[in-house]
């Protein structure tokens, strides 16, 4: 069983691989150029205004993000993904097809693990790098980042100001979209989305370095020091060493524990839960009915995790429509949380589905798409040996070119793989599914007693 | 009973691949960034734009200035004297340096400036370190670039010729004895 799942992951990633070889390199190259020349354009946009530069960096890694998108769904299509939907469900809806409506789903998922993962970190030391050539260490010219710790720092409610008004600025751009249909005006909503999450990630971590400096400053610090010598005398009287049993165990938490659970661990789920999103709210509701060991016919709108807000809230509702300041309220509840509900919920929902695929299944991918990580770090090493040592400005100038190497031929597997798990999970789902009605049906056990003797009978 | 034994067994089947997983991934993992370029003393190493030599490895107990004693250690002073040449078109630039011992690292005694080196010059200065004198075993001098933007860099090691059979023969060296350090001079490449 544990073969067959490795073998299921393995085999198929590479099937699909090759079949849309250049299809998906095609696309990832578009992606990566996009990329790459937006963020070319974000270092000049920075002569000026770092503003700017902010909102074209956030513009590269939407780049990035369809071109990961268009892949999956490429895969996702040779995979016959949205072919387990039985054929009176396969309805098409707008939001599982147009891009820019699965780029608007998924965009604060994927920036979020982009950003918990490092790379936007590693995207903007990049536009940092790049400005710095541009305007050397001592200019006065503003960077991206001092924009932002400036901001952060100098004028917190500015920034908090900034945020809201970029909200709301999208919600209402996110309506009027909804009502007219204009596609455009669905790009540009996920522009400023992705501005915004790059705004709160960015401007965020500032605002906490803030925070913990001032903390560091106060005099409840200087107590917790106080209570941790008085611990540690204590212990001392007992010949333990408390402090150093405290730091042997941190750095073990810190320099094992924790890096498994993050990279080897919580990535590969992380991502394949995210994934998950672009393949469609209708297949995802199928796959948590099939968890559920639900039969399909028992769905009705508005009750799996993955309706619509406005299909959960009609499922929800009882009685009459509300009016006066209960609309009023019911409206604001809409603006706010049926953004939280239709676009952030889903993705902790994708991921309690993949969670619950099995031991053997969970082990197997994480198995794998470790392998696909591992392959790229020795691409890294490979690359490096052949290259040879040089000096920063070498880097800074030919370092795009030997990423794009490793990336576009890591990266396409990886979507892939993501592609191949997300559909064995939904075969497992509707293996699962299938097993229970028959377990159902059958009868109960109960302690099977041998039939009296006939002869015992006839002596009676 | 057999329902739960297998899935006890599913558990640590996939706590196995994790763990294989996390081995793989840590073995992958590039330990260092930069290429190791190995030399001996007395022998120039070729590196980007030019070449580095140790030339003398002196050891003392306390350093000389104009022949007064300036600075005393209780451990042992080691002065590396290397020579860069910038044989190619650009600048040949060390900017940091350190000595290793077996899994001892010793930084610099001051923070010294960058060795720079212009085209067709080479630059001679000693660099200084104070180490502990029972870890000096296969003492090794490390020199790289040090520049704000480092991507996989070239990092010159030579070993100092202390191995540990003579380690004894160096300390004895150091006891009582000064060390003056020279000034840095840069000339044309003969």
């Amino acid at each position: 069983m544990l073969w067959t799942e490795l073998r299921v992951l393995i085999v198929d990633t590479g099937r699909v691989w090759w079949r849309l070889l250049p299809v998906i390199m095609g696309v990832y190259l578009l992606g990566w150029l996009g990329s790459e020349v937006t963020l070319r354009v974000a270092t000049i946009a920075g002569d000026i205004s770092a503003w700017l530069a902010l909102a074209l960096f956030a513009f590269s890694f939407v780049c990035t993000l369809a071109a990961a998108i268009v892949i999956l769904t490429l895969a996702g299509r040779e995979l016959g993904i949205s072919q387990l939907l039985p054929e009176d469900e396969r309805e098409i809806d707008d939001r599982d097809t147009s891009l820019s409506h699965l780029l608007g789903i998924t965009l604060l998922p994927f920036l979020a693990l982009y950003a918990a993962f490092g790379q936007v970190a590693e995207a903007a030391h990049r536009l940092v790098t790049q400005q710095w050539v541009r305007y050397g260490f001592l200019s006065d010219q503003q960077t991206i980042l001092g924009a932002l710790y400036d901001l952060a720092t100098n004028h917190l409610w500015w920034l908090v100001a900034l945020l809201v008004g970029i909200y709301v600025l999208r919600r209402l751009l996110d309506y009027v979209a909804e009502r007219t249909g204009l596609r455009i005006l669905g790009l540009v909503v996920v522009l400023i989305e992705a501005f915004f999450m790059l705004l709160v990630i960015m401007g965020g971590i500032r605002v906490f370095q803030t925070f913990r400096v001032w903390l560091l400053d106060r005099a409840v610090m200087q107590w917790l020091a106080e209570i941790q010598d008085a611990m540690a005398r204590f212990f001392a009287i007992f010949k333990i060493d408390l402090p150093e049993i405290l730091t042997l165990t941190w750095t073990f938490f810190s320099d094992e524990v924790w890096p498994i659970l993050i990279d080897v661990v919580a990535q590969p789920l992380f991502w394949l839960a995210v994934a998950a999103l672009v393949f469609g709210s209708r297949v995802l509701s199928l796959a948590e009915l099939w968890r559920k060991g639900q039969p399909y016919a028992a769905r009705v709108p508005g009750a799996t995790a993955f309706a619509r807000y406005s299909e959960k809230l009609a499922f929800r509702r009882l009685g009459p429509p509300p009016k006066g300041i209960r609309l009023v309220a019911a409206r604001f509840q809409e603006a706010f949380f049926g953004d939280i509900d239709d676009k952030y919920l889903p993705a902790l929902h994708a991921l309690r589905l993949v969670v619950r695929a099995g031991p053997i299944f969970l082990g197997s991918y994480i198995f794998a798409y470790n392998l696909v990580v591992i392959a790229k770090n020795y691409l890294d090493t490979l690359i490096n040996r052949i290259v040879g040592g040089h000096e920063g400005p070498f880097w800074v100038r030919w370092e795009p070119v030997f990423d794009v190497i490793q990336d576009a031929l890591v990266e396409p597997i990886r979507l892939c793989l993501l592609a191949v798990a997300f559909r064995r999970c939904l075969e497992l789902f509707a293996r699962r599914a299938n097993a229970q009605p028959r377990r159902a049906v059958a009868p109960p056990r109960t302690p099977v007693t041998p039939p009296a003797p006939v002869h015992a009978e006839a002596h009676s | 009973m057999r329902i739960a034994r297998s899935r006890l067994v599913s558990v640590l089947a996939a706590f196995a691949l994790i763990g294989l997983a996390a081995a793989g991934l840590r073995l992958s993992e590039p330990e260092e960034n930069f290429q190791v370029i190995s030399g001996a003393v007395g022998t120039p190493v070729k590196i980007n734009n030019g070449e580095v030599a140790v030339t003398q490895v002196r050891v003392g107990s306390f350093l000389k200035e104009y022949d007064q004693i300036a600075n005393r250690t209780p451990g042992m002073f080691v002065a590396v004297t290397v020579t860069g040449a910038a044989t190619g078109a650009k600048e040949l630039r060390l900017g940091d340096a350190h000595l290793l011992s077996k899994q001892v690292r010793y930084d610099r005694y001051k923070i010294a400036g960058v060795l720079l080196t212009s085209p067709g010059f080479e630059t001679t200065a000693d660099l200084l370190f104070e180490v502990d004198p029972a870890q000096i075993d296969d003492l090794t001098i490390e020199m790289w670039p040090n520049e704000v933007i480092m991507g996989y860099h070239e990092r010159v090691r030579i070993k100092l010729g202390v191995p540990a059979a003579n380690a004894e023969q160096w300390r004895a060296a150091a006891k009582d004895r000064g060390i003056e350090v020279s000034r840095q001079t840069m000339r044309a490449i003969p």
